[in-house]
This record gives structure tokens, sequence and C-alpha cells, in this order.
């Protein structure tokens, strides 16, 4: 049960790690994309 | 062609039992796109601001009592995360203009998971209510015990006030704050009752003082930090600096070392203590119906806006707050009430601290008690919407006799949220810990059916998730999963730190899903029945938009405004008065939608319900006992006179007719109607209202520019300026026109100058006259037009 727990404990550190990784690179993409295109002017 | 129109609809009432060839049934147009004032970037934030900021009143607390004095670290991290689950919103909105956590999952993973998300949204609504409402007493309760103590300390209470409490006098803070947020609750109830929409004026002027507020906090913050040197930053957002309680471990307080033992599962339960930070991002995705072109980078725009601001409002005052309450005080009495400390750990006079305070508590009910408004307004949406789907019955959406909302609905939210608040006795935590739980699998549920659709439409999108790799031609949402599986980590922990949480969210999800199920299948036959009888009598002509040509109508149409069947006398005097042959009538019905129903796709069977059918079954008869053929529509809207004035100017009516409203006088009627004909863009056209009594006394107005109805003593003092200017050699060829012109230009240039002269005069105008010069005597010299500038 222990060794159970463990794993699944691993599990959702990965998924957490994995996530946070790409999210901080989401958030710097989006952020520079954001401030290059949308206070331009003009229509989308 | 009347008469064989009138033959149709005598036929087609007198043999409703059995099915009529398609021509042969009433033709009902049925606008599927709800009628909407569209709205700035800036009001469009605002309005999400006030849902989502509100959270920054609480977060901080919580998550500190749960995980010790590194939260505002996570708080200022989940601030940061949430830019990138915004991200996944603005990709959805991109997909589906009427997007919503239940039209994605519905349209990626079905209906069965569509219930499920929208019963865990639904747990969030209904726990948004309490936590604000209960956070909100918390800080007016906190005031007035600090008030009371800084009276005692200066020797202002009565002794025998003082000996009766011991000391300073004080309120019980947790009773006081379920007493108020039952108050403010029961208020927003009626206020919902009667139909009262959420308005992003309101929701601008609220961020306007919120932001004056937050100016105040840092700027003063600052001051305080380099006037003092015993401040300290809270301890790094490390394992080992995490402190979970018996409490916020949950089911694993078995097993106290697991947080520190794995690390990085430590951190993300701590993570997940601080999620309810960014509570509101729903309101982003029924926001962006009303977001004026451009529509998508409008929609960058506020998701930027809502980013920088809360990141600074929700993350820098819980770091202020560790960093300048001492720690006893801070756990002990500003637990509840955080920034209320924070104002009082302000260098400066205490007076001037006591009033900063209680500038942050009126702020803070402003902004806790509109949160309580947006969950009332956002359940009863979606409510509605799975009512219009047929998994509710029908009973729950029938409209208030008096105000045509859907009250059934609202008592049952309402009601629901009493006992939340009652039965958590005044607990901010335990609230905010529960709330959490539906928060974040709505989340989860909504980047999941992202993810799914990206393989399941793959067709151009507005916009998507940065970064997208791909190979071999396959497409991998890098970005979309990552957000995706922060989420999913964040919820299974969650599921196992938040005990009170997942009991309560798992009981009630379970409950609502079932109750959704259960009368899903009792309505199917029902609703199929009623389907098959309704299909019988009417003919649903679904039009994206309403124009004149689509319902057959000729300019100058009359546009009759119906909703209750009882109330349909304006109906019958419209009938007697107008020949058809001259003259078309459409009679209208304006489906008023809820904030969260505005979201969702609306079908032509959600719109036209059994009470549509009944209402305009009693229109239709009315009309055939006159003889004369109407036409009949269904609008769908949020604001009643938006979505009359622009049907009027659709139709090209020359006159709009409606019954006396329940709520207003007629001129208040005229004057709403106007100000929605004044909102709407060029070019318009104005129009007769007209408002009849049940007695059938009518009051008319005009909607628009018009040309004013003159007293006779004005046009008397026209002619008489006319007949002396028109002695004057030169000026022979002048007009009455150019006398009121004129005046006109005069009255325009004083107003621009005196303009508090020129209001004076209007409201002292005892005689009505204005302070007018008497009418020139036939002899008489006009004055000098070009004189007195």
């Amino acid at each position: 049960m222990d060794l159970l727990i463990k794993f699944g404990i691993r599990i959702v550190e990965t998924m957490f790690v994995a996530g946070i990784i790409g999210s901080a690179i989401v958030i710097v993409w989006v952020g520079l994309e954001d401030l290059r295109t949308i206070f331009k002017p003009g229509e989308e | 062609m009347p008469g064989f129109r009138l033959l149709l609809l005598c036929t087609c009432m007198a043999t409703s039992d059995k099915t009529l060839p398609e021509s042969n049934r009433v033709r009902i147009v049925v606008a599927t796109t709800v009628m909407l004032t569209f709205i700035s970037y800036w009001r469009a934030a605002a309005v999400v601001l006030n849902d989502l900021g509100s959270s920054a009143f609480y977060a901080a607390g919580i998550a500190e009592r749960a995980i010790g004095k590194s939260a505002p670290w996570f708080i200022l991290a989940v601030m940061l995360f949430s830019f990138a689950v915004r991200a996944v919103y603005v990709e959805s909105c991109s997909m589906f203009v009427r997007g919503g956590v239940y039209r994605v999952v519905k349209e990626a993973l079905g209906g069965t998971l569509a219930k499920v998300s929208v019963s865990a949204l639904m747990f969030d609504y209904i726990l948004t209510g309490p936590t604000s409402g209960v956070s909100a007493g918390q800080y007016i309760a906190g005031l007035v015990n600090e008030i009371l103590a800084a009276a005692d300390a200066y020797g202002w209470t009565p002794s025998a006030v003082h000996s009766l409490f011991q000391g300073a006098p004080h309120i019980n803070q947790n009773t006081a704050a379920v007493l108020l947020a039952v108050a403010v609750t029961l208020y927003y109830w009626w206020q919902n009752i009667k139909g009262i929409e959420q308005s992003s004026e309101k929701a601008l002027r609220v961020m306007e003082i919120t932001t004056l507020m937050v100016i105040l906090l840092l700027g003063w913050s600052i001051v305080t930090l380099l006037t003092r040197t015993d401040w300290h930053f809270p301890p790094l957002p490390v394992a080992s600096n995490l402190h979970f309680t018996s409490e916020s471990l949950g089911f694993l307080k078995q097993h106290p070392s697991i947080p520190e033992l794995f690390g990085v599962f430590g951190i993300c339960m701590a993570f997940g203590h601080s999620i309810l930070a960014m509570s509101g991002e729903e309101t982003l995705a029924q926001v962006y119906r009303e977001i004026a072109h451009p529509k998508l980078k409008n929609l960058k725009r506020t998701a930027l806006i809502i980013a920088i601001y809360s990141f600074i409002f929700t993350g820098g005052a819980s770091l202020l707050a560790v960093m300048l309450i001492p720690d006893k005080p801070r756990l002990e009495v500003y637990n509840d009430n955080l920034i209320a400390g924070l104002a009082m750990y302000m260098v400066g006079p205490q007076i001037l601290r006591l009033a900063f305070r209680t500038f942050v508590v009126v702020v803070g009910f402003l902004m806790l008690s509109g949160a309580i408004n947006t969950s009332i307004v956002g359940s009863n949406g979606v409510l509605n919407r799975v009512s219009e789907d047929g998994v509710l019955t029908e009973g729950f959406r029938k409209p208030h006799k008096k105000y045509g909302t859907s009250y059934r609905i609202i008592n049952l939210i309402v009601g629901l949220q009493v006992i939340t608040i009652i039965a958590s006795r005044g607990n901010v935590y335990v609230l905010g810990e529960a709330y959490a739980f539906g928060l974040i699998w709505s989340f989860v549920f909504n980047s999941l059916s992202m993810l799914v659709l990206r393989f399941k439409y793959k067709e151009q999108r507005g916009w998507k998730v940065p970064p997208t790799l791909t190979i071999r031609g396959l497409e991998i949402p890098v970005g979309l999963a990552s957000v995706h599986l922060v989420l999913l980590a964040t919820a299974i922990a969650n599921l196992f730190t938040k005990s009170v949480a997942t009991i309560a969210g798992l009981v009630f999800t379970i409950t609502l899903f079932l109750v959704f199920t259960a009368s899903e299948r009792v309505n199917r036959r029902r609703f199929s029945l009623a389907r098959e009888e309704m299909r019988e009598q009417f003919q649903l002509l679904k039009e994206e938009t309403v124009g004149r040509e689509a319902i057959d109508l000729r300019p100058g149409n009359v546009l009759v405004t119906i909703r209750d069947y009882h109330t349909l006398h304006h109906l019958r005097w419209v009938l007697q008065r107008i020949d058809t042959r001259e003259q078309d009538i459409v009679v209208m019905e304006v489906r008023l939608v809820g904030a969260g129903a505005a979201a969702y796709d609306l079908s032509m069977d959600q719109i036209f319900s059994g009470y549509e059918q009944t209402l305009f079954t009693r229109a239709v008869s009315i009309a055939e006992s006159f003889g004369k053929h109407i036409s009949l529509l269904v609008i769908p809207a949020r604001d009643v006179g938006s979505a009359i004035v622009q049907t009027a100017h659709s139709l090209e009516s020359s006159i709009v007719v409606a019954g006396l409203s329940s709520k207003m006088a007629p001129q208040e009627q005229s004057f709403y109607l106007g100000r929605a004909w004044e909102a709407m863009r060029e070019p318009k056209r104005p129009f007769i209202f007209q408002v009849v009594r049940p007695d059938l006394s009518v009051e008319t107005h005009t909607i628009g520019p018009h040309t004013p109805s003159l007293r006779p003593e004005d046009v008397h003092l026209t002619h008489r300026l006319w007949l002396q200017l028109t002695r004057i050699p030169g000026l022979e060829s002048l007009h009455h026109s150019d006398i009121i012109s004129l005046a006109l230009t005069r009255l325009a240039r004083d107003y621009t100058c005196h303009e508090h002269e020129v209001i004076a005069q209007f409201k002292s105008g005892k005689d009505k006259r204005f302070g007018l010069p008497a009418p020139l005597k036939p002899d008489e010299k006009p004055p000098n037009p070009t004189a007195n500038g």
C-alpha cells in the first residue's frame, strides 16, 4: 500500500514539475506575444 | 392576403389535435443570438476583476493558516500561473464565442461529463457567495471591534458597558459575519428576483475606488518599509518552510511527513491551498460575448489587465501583510481580514490608520458583496442553461409573475447559500478551502476539454495557447498540456489534503449530477411530447439576427411587446385601432437570459419553451378574435430596453406599444428606452413609444430626437419676434425657424460658457418660462440678437 502511495505521489510530482516548466514557457511566450501585438493599433 | 393569413391562424388553433402541414402552422421567428450591448476591454476587465479581485481580501489569510508563513510566495505563484490559465480561456473563447465550461466540455467530452463539470462549477458558484459574504462580515465586525477598543482605550466607553464586557466592548466577529452575510445575500436575492442586471458601469466605478485603495496601500506600505526596520520577507517557498496543520493535511494527517519527504509534493499541496486566489476566471468566458470589436484582441487586453492588476493587488497585499504585520496579531486577530490588519500596521497616527482601515472595509464590502451578486447571477445562468437543455423540469424556469425572472432557481441558489453561511458559523477558512474544490475541478475539465478539442477539431482557431510542436504532421499542444498537468496535479493533491472540501464537494457534485441525470430521464418523454405538440401549432423559424424581410413586414409597422399572458390588454388596444391591411403588427417577447446563459449557445427549443407556447397561443387567439393577422417574434436578451430599441430599429417599426410595467411608471419606461436608444450605434431612427394602462388610457412618448411640442405662449413669442424682425430692412425673408435656431445657438453658447447659471435658471424657472422676457408688444423694438455675448 505504501509503495502504491509513493508511486502515486511520484506521478503527481512529475506531472506538477513538467506542468510548471511548460506553464512558465506559456507565460513568457504569451506575455511577449501580447506586448508585441495587442497594443498595436489596427483590426485583428 | 390578410384574410388568408387569418384563415390559417384560425385553422391551426382549431385543429391542434392533428399535425398540420408546415405552411398551415403559426410562424414564429426565433432569434438565436442574444441581444447585447458591447463593452470596452476596460469595462470587461472591471467586471472580471470585481469577481477575481475579491479573493484578495481572504485568500492570503486562508493560505497562511493552511501552509504557514511562506504562503505569499504561493499566492504570487498562483497569480502568475493564472495568466497561463487565462490563455486557455482565451483559446476556448476564440473557438466558441459563447464559451464557458459547459459549452466547451459538452463539445469535447459529451453530455455526462458536461453535467459533472457543471455540478463542480455550481459548487464553486454556490460557495463564492457565502465565502465573500462572511469575509465582508469579518472585515466589518473587525473594524467595529477596533473602533470600540480604541474608544475604550481613550476612556470614552461608559463604565457600566466596560464592566459588562469585562474590558473593551466587542461583538462576536463570527456571529456578526454570519448575520451580515445573510443580510447581504438576501438583499441580492431580492435584486435578482426583481431582475436588476449587473452593470459594467458599476463594476468600473468599484474598480476605480479599489484602484485608489491599492495605490494608497502600496504607497503607504513602501513608506512604512522605508521607515521601519523590523520587517522581513516571508520564508522561501521550499518544503522545509511549509508548516501544514492536521486540518490542511486532510486525509494525509496519518502521514504528516509526506510533504517534507517528497518535497515537490509538499509544494504542490501548498499550491493547491493557495489556488482559490484565482477564482473568477469563468467570468472572463462569460463576459467575452459582450466585448466590443476587435473581440479577440480586446479579450487579450482584458486578460493582460486582469493579470497585472491581480498580481499586484492579490499577490502584493498578501506579501506586504506578512512583511508588516507581526506574526501574533496577523494569525490571531487579522487572519480573516488581512488587508484591514495591514492598514493598522502602517506608519502614521492611529486616527489616520483607522480612517484608512475604514476605507479598506468599505472597498472590501463593495467588492465582496458584488461577488455575492455575481455568484447568484452566474449560478442562475448556469442552472437556467441546464434547465433549458431539459435536465431540470421546466417548473424551475417558470418566470416570476411580476418580474419575469426565473425566481425558483434564484430561490434554490440563495436557499443553499444561506444554509451554507449558517453552517459555516462565520468560518472563512472552511468556506474558502471547500470553495477551491469546485474551482480547481472546473478548470481541470475546461483545460482537458480544450486539449481534446485540439485533436478533435483540427481546423484553424482564432488563437492557440503556445507553444505547439509539430512532429511528422502531428500537432503536440505543449503549452495547453502543461497548464492541464499543473491543474490536474493540484486537483489530485487537493483531493487528499482538503478533506472537508473533498467530502462536501463530492457529495454536492454527485447529488447534483444525480438530480440532473434523473430529472433529465423523467423529462425526456415529457419534453418530446411537449415539443411534438409545439411543432403541431407553431413553425419556428430560426434567425441568427432579426430583420424586417425575415418576418415579411412592411416599414412603419407596430411592435407590441408582451411578457405576461395575463396582461395582454395593450395587444387588444392595438388590434382595435390598427388596420392590418395598411400597417403590420409584430408581437415580440423578450426572453431574459442571465449573464451565464448569454455565454452559451441557445437553441430554438431552449428559447421557445412551454411558457412561450402559452403566451403566443393567447396572443394568437386574441388576434383571431379581432380577425387580424399578427407576426410573432422571440428575442433572447440580457437587457429588455436594448432588445426593444434594437428590434424596433431592425424592423423599421414606427410605433412600439407596451403594457404598464410592474416596476416602472410610463415616464420611467420611456426614459429607460430612451437611454437604450441613445446607447445604440448610428444610424438609428426615432419611434413613438406608447404605454397602455390596464384601464386603456395611453401615454405617448417619442424615443430619439423629435420636434418638441411647443406651448402656445412660446409659439406666440416666436411669432411676435418674427413680426418685429421682419420689419427691419434686409430681414424680410426671415423664417420662424431662424428665430428658434438663433435662440438655441445662443443657449448652447451660454451653456458652454456659463453652465451653472443656465442650469440654475432651468431649475429655478418657477413659471416654467425660465426668466424670459414677456412677449413683445407690437411697437416694441426687438433686442439685438448679437449683443450680450
